[in-house]
């Protein structure tokens, strides 16, 4: 009971979202995700381990940052739940303070006198208030109760419990979706995602691009549009096909792919061809992977090693490629000189001599080479989507009451006193009361206006 | 061509931010009527220069134009102007005085129009003052094909334009003297406390449909409704800040001052959300 007490508070739920909201911010201040050789670059040995420990690189997913999002779970909870049985009583005038006495929650309190007997005052009442739009109900006994918008009452629980079905959509897609990439060239059939962990899912069925297509607006660099076609393969049959693109994505079976990059592959090692010119003996050489071809009019031999899009040495000398795009293409070749190795060198694409070595008296240039498009798609599966958007919908929709439906109420008990009448008002409304409260005071007015003309 | 129309209206404003200081000064609410008529005309010329914009963007790429009414609104949507730095804070501004017009007629806020009509200016102004903002007309990126574009901007910047009329309330509210009652020419406390509610209730509202069309975007385009981009995180932080106002009116010691200081900080996190991440933070929402 204590810790349900700790719980109904509105104040540690103000605490506990102001509290997340700093969370947050430090989540975009350091990189998430941030590969660990990069962290320990940026930030030292023990600072990087520090930070680590504390969980600011994967921050929305670290352990305590999680705990925060159940704690206000938790608060939500209790807060709502206790409240409904409040809500219920308000909204059916169910409860309040003894016989012939106001209900409780109506600030609003007025007593007039007046010299009509109730049996006239009452429905004349009556009549006005039905005006101001609420509903009207004679309780016998000289009493009438009205209200309007009961409702809205109901606005804040809805919301709340849509923040909580969104919390539970999330977590269900944690544990039973993923999220991952499958590239697939021109052509190419295949049903292995790669997830951002290394994890690799197998899908039941296959996929195969039929074509990947980029556009750009003419005249200039802007994309326009970047579109796959795409086939879903299921036990050797296509099931469906469709031209993806930004924006819309292929859906079978809960599986969703998307757009997400394209390139171009370059040779890559045991295939694909380059064009590789000779001077000064003047020759074209079209090689393969890991082909050795002799370069005619000499006794020399050239053999193509390995292939990279985009060339680039780090600073221990190790050659990669800095993306999966051909900007800076690059072939390795062996030179062999009365069938020995005499040595290798990479010719580059862009840069037709940068490396000319003089004694080889060879000067090797690289006129072309294979592409391949392929496109690259995100794959998601999340069975807890629909939850989340059904809890968006409940978040809305309360929302929508708590601050659009005011719940109205008033209540009027006529006594009998001599020959008039005592009048006892009370009335309330949830949200914008000032307004409310006004029209019941000139409504009074008027009601004594035309008491006193009678 | 677009251009002109708004500039014209940036002038309505500061001639409206000039006659609303006469109507603070003087006491008469003649004044505020007066006011409320030229944002009113402004609000006019500012939709023309937008509706314009929105034509030229739609014959850019008039080619595309599917047949069909359903791909006809598509099209349109897909093409509104809500795609760059400069085409948000032009709508921006207009939806700070759409919004103050709209909120004025409900609640009577002519007080504030003496604050919020020069901020509307500013906003408009701040385009050729601030770095890498371009008014060319482009056509847009894949990205941003979608007809979700219209709505999820439409409600997030009727969302901030509510939350500025609940910054500029609340800063009044914390200059004004302790008196709760009304003073000869000034708003009560009360009142004050009643707009700032109301106002970023229906900020929060917005907000809120904002951060969901945004996440069923997210969804069509991303491959996920919710990546904790930066901008993504900075728009919950914000929805947080809002939400702790809202339930600070349910504590009797929280009520009133603490209501201001968290209207204050939240539109500090509005303009974090809208510029801060874009010039500090990198992400997925590079274009805007």
């Amino acid at each position: 009971m204590r810790v349900l007490s700790f719980f109904k508070s509105v104040k540690l739920a103000i605490a506990l979202i102001l509290v997340l909201a700093a969370s947050s911010v430090i989540g975009t201040l350091f990189p998430q995700d941030l590969p660990p050789h990069r962290g320990v670059l940026e930030y030292g040995e023990s600072g990087y381990r520090v930070l680590e420990f504390l969980g600011v690189f994967d921050l929305y997913h670290s352990g305590w940052f999680r705990l925060l999002v159940v704690l206000l779970a938790v608060n939500i909870l209790v807060c709502s739940t206790s409240r409904l049985r409040r809500t219920y009583r308000l909204v059916m005038w169910k409860g309040g303070t003894g016989h012939g006495e106001a209900p409780a929650g109506l600030p609003l309190r007025r007593t007039r006198e007046m010299d009509e007997s109730p049996d006239v005052l009452l429905p004349r009442l009556g009549e006005r208030v039905r005006r101001l739009g609420l509903r009207v109900r004679f309780e016998g006994e000289g009493t009438l109760r009205a209200d309007r918008g009961g409702i809205g009452r109901w606005g804040p629980g809805l919301s709340h419990l849509g923040f909580l079905v969104i919390i539970s959509g999330m977590v269900i897609g944690s544990i039973t979706g993923f999220r991952g990439n499958l590239d697939l060239l021109e052509g190419e059939t295949d049903n292995r995602v790669y997830l951002r962990s290394g994890e690799i899912v197998d899908l039941p069925f296959e996929i195969r691009c039929d074509s990947f297509e980029a556009t750009f607006y003419e005249g200039t660099a802007r994309p326009k549009e970047y579109a796959s076609r795409l086939a879903v393969v299921e036990g050797g049959e296509e099931r469906l096909e469709k031209r993806i693109e930004v924006n819309d994505p292929l859906k079978y079976r809960g599986y969703w792919f998307y757009q997400s990059t394209y390139g171009t592959l370059g040779p890559a090692p045991g295939e694909g061809w380059i064009d590789l010119a000779v001077q000064p003996e003047d020759v074209l050489i079209h090689l393969e992977m890991g082909e050795r071809k002799p370069i005619e009019g000499t006794a020399d031999e050239v053999e193509l090693l390995r292939f990279e899009p985009d060339f680039v040495m780090d600073e221990n000398r190790e050659v990669t490629s800095r993306s999966e795009q051909i900007r800076n293409p690059a072939a390795q070749i062996r030179v062999y000189r009365e069938g020995k190795p005499v040595f290798r060198q990479w010719v580059f694409g862009q840069f037709p001599d940068v490396h000319p070595r003089a004694e080889i008296a060879h000067v090797f240039s690289l006129t072309g080479y294979e592409t391949r498009e392929f496109t690259g798609l995100q794959v998601a599966y999340d069975p807890g989507v629909p939850v989340v958007w059904v809890g968006c919908g409940f978040l809305i929709l309360g929302l929508f009451l708590s601050f659009t439906v005011p719940h109205r109420r008033f209540w009027a008990r006529v006594e009998r006193r001599g020959g008039g009448a005592t009048l006892r008002v009370a009335a309330g409304s949830r949200g914008g009361g000032r307004f409310f409260e006004e029209s019941i005071d000139s409504l009074l007015e008027e009601l004594s206006k035309e008491d006193a003309r009678s | 061509m677009s251009a002109t129309p708004v500039w014209i209206a940036v002038m309505l404003y500061m001639v409206a931010t000039a006659v609303y200081l006469a109507r603070l000064f003087s006491g008469r609410e003649r004044w505020g009527r007066a006011g409320c008529w030229i944002l009113a005309a402004g609000l006019g010329l500012h939709t023309v220069g937008i509706l314009l914009r929105w034509v030229e963007k739609c014959r850019l790429v008039e080619a595309d134009r599917p047949a069909g009414w359903l791909g006809q609104i598509t099209f349109v949507m897909e093409n509104a102007p809500l795609a760059n730095l400069y085409e948000s804070m032009v709508f921006f501004s207009w939806s700070i005085v759409l919004v103050f017009l709209l909120l004025d007629r409900k609640y009577g806020l002519d007080m504030l129009g003496a604050a919020v009509s020069p901020l509307a200016a500013v906003v408009v102004a701040l385009v050729s003052v601030l770095p890498g903002v371009s008014g060319e007309i482009e056509p847009h990126i894949p990205a941003l094909q979608s007809y979700w574009l219209t709505i999820h901007v439409v409600t997030c910047f009727l969302a901030y334009a509510a939350f500025a009329i609940s910054f500029v309330t609340s800063i009044i509210y914390l200059s004004s003297g302790a008196d709760r009652k009304a003073e000869q020419g000034k708003m009560s406390k009360t009142t004050l406390e009643e707009i700032n509610y109301n106002t970023a209730t229906v900020g929060f509202l917005m907000l809120t449909i904002g951060i969901v069309t945004g996440a069923v975007w997210a969804n069509y385009a991303w491959g996920s409704y919710w990546s904790w981009d930066n901008k993504e995180t900075w728009s919950l932080i914000t929805w947080f800040i809002y939400a702790a106002l809202l339930h600070a009116r349910l504590v009797a010691s929280l009520k009133g001052k603490w209501m201001a200081i968290l209207s204050i900080v939240g539109f500090g996190a509005v303009l974090f959300t809208f510029f801060g991440v874009n010039y500090l933070l990198p992400g997925l929402h590079s274009y805007l």
